[in-house]
């Protein structure tokens, strides 16, 4: 309510303030002062709230309720009305017609939308009385989701198993379908496809390099190493490097001793790369070492 | 006489000329209204009738007559304007106008200020002091 009589006084303020501008826009002036504005408007609404008091006052006097012309009159000469210039006043040639307001209607609150039904009152409160309703059903009452595990050995078995099977036969027949593939049935061709064996260049490669995840290991290993050393080398270059150059034999030779011994010209390439201390950090940019800008001689 | 005398003493004799003269002023005015109150039906004041009426119901006035509000705008209309047009003339003679940028024209702009407001409203016995700057 504070908020709509807030509005509705801001509304009308401003149609005061609109029609004093008019009213100073005929008489001549091109602009006006913001506090004179304001004491103008403030005037006006005062004027037209005790005309208004003092016409319900006459016409109560009389013994009505619906004001006259009469009482209007009187009302205004109390004030200090002259209606001498009235009808001149009226037929001016330059008023300016500010046009009529439409009232709209306050829009409601939009109805809440209401899911279920709400539970009733208690028998000892009659409907008459004007509480409000409770509120939806789902808004306080709860039931728990959720399934109680299965115990049952068999069936556990069963669903595992037959879940396995599955998605073997959906990784399957996926990379059948992406890939290349050979069908099992001459003339259905899609019903068993299988994935088709690429013969490769040199077979017995994959025998010798490591895998991916050996791969990954040594990487790790050695990177670890290149960290080590790259910190060390920050402070005094020359030195470090004569001692890495030390290191580079006996590590060679803790490589070859390692269980991993077929490995171990793998490993010394790897070593070799990663001797460079500064290589493996320079994919890493935040690892770089610093470089300082170029210094323009002017 | 600023304004009407509502009651009228006609009960004594010897004042007997002045109610007549001052009857036929009231019924002169009388009908001044009337007519303008039969005029309003096709004038429409700057003021809008739905903010007149807010006021006339803020004050408690039960209005249905559109004449009677817009009667009541028009005065209050006029009650302003009145004062803005003292104002002007006022500052007209003062010469406090100032010359915008249109000093080419001769036309010099004219702004309605505090100061010219204030003697006029004082005139009519409404004394405004308001503060000139906002700390």
């Amino acid at each position: 309510m504070a908020a709509e009589t807030s509005s509705t006084a801001d509304a009308n303020h401003q149609s005061l303030t609109m029609a004093v501008a008019a009213l100073c826009y005929e008489a001549g002036y091109e602009s006006v002062e913001e506090s004179v504005m304001e004491t103008l408007m403030e005037m006006l609404q005062s004027y037209l709230t005790e005309t208004g008091r003092s016409t319900h006052a006459y016409c109560e006097l009389g013994g009505r309720t619906l004001p006259t012309n009469l009482d209007v009159m009187s009302a205004i000469a109390d004030l200090g009305f002259t209606p001498n210039n009235l009808i001149a006043y009226m037929h001016r040639t330059e008023r300016i017609n500010l046009g009529q307001l439409t009232k709209t209607n306050e829009t409601l609150p939009a109805p809440v939308l209401q899911v279920g039904k709400s539970i009733n009152f208690p028998n000892y409160i009659p409907s008459t009385f004007n509480y409000p309703h409770y509120p939806d059903p789902h808004a306080y009452i709860r039931t728990m989701t959720g399934q109680t595990p299965e115990n049952d050995y068999v069936i556990l078995r069963e669903r595992t198993s037959s879940q396995k099977r599955d998605v073997e036969r959906a990784l399957t027949r996926f990379v059948a379908k992406t890939g290349r593939s050979l069908p099992l049935l001459p003339d259905d061709k899609n019903a068993f496809p299988l994935i088709a064996a690429e013969p490769s260049t040199h077979p017995y490669l994959s025998a010798i390099l490591p895998s991916d995840l050996e791969m990954q290991k040594l990487m790790e290993a050695s990177e670890e190493k290149d960290n080590e050393r790259s910190e060390k080398d920050l402070g005094d270059a020359q030195s470090k490097q004569k001692q890495n150059k030390r290191q580079r034999p006996p590590n060679e030779h803790s490589g070859s001793n390692s269980v991993e011994g077929q490995t171990s010209d793998s490993n010394r390439v790897i070593v070799s790369n990663a001797v460079n201390p500064h290589s493996s950090v320079m994919h890493n940019p935040f690892l770089r070492p610093v470089k300082n800008p170029k210094s323009k001689r002017k | 006489m600023n304004g009407i005398k509502t009651e009228k003493n006609d009960q004594t004799a010897f004042i007997k000329e002045e109610p007549m003269v001052e009857e036929q002023e009231e019924e002169s005015q009388i009908n001044v209204f009337n007519n303008v109150l039969q005029q309003m039906e096709n004038y429409t004041p700057t003021i809008p009738d739905a903010v007149t009426e807010h006021f006339l119901n803020k004050a408690g006035v039960n209005n249905d007559d559109n004449r009677v509000t817009r009667l009541i705008s028009l005065a209050a209309q006029k009650f302003i304007a009145d004062i803005v047009n003292d104002t002007y003339q006022l500052s007209k003679m003062k010469g406090s106008a100032q010359t915008a940028r249109s000093s080419k024209s001769k036309e010099k702009k004219m702004v309605l200020t505090m100061e010219d407001l204030t003697p006029v409203l004082a005139e009519k016995g409404i004394k405004v002091k308001k503060p000139a700057y906002y700390t």
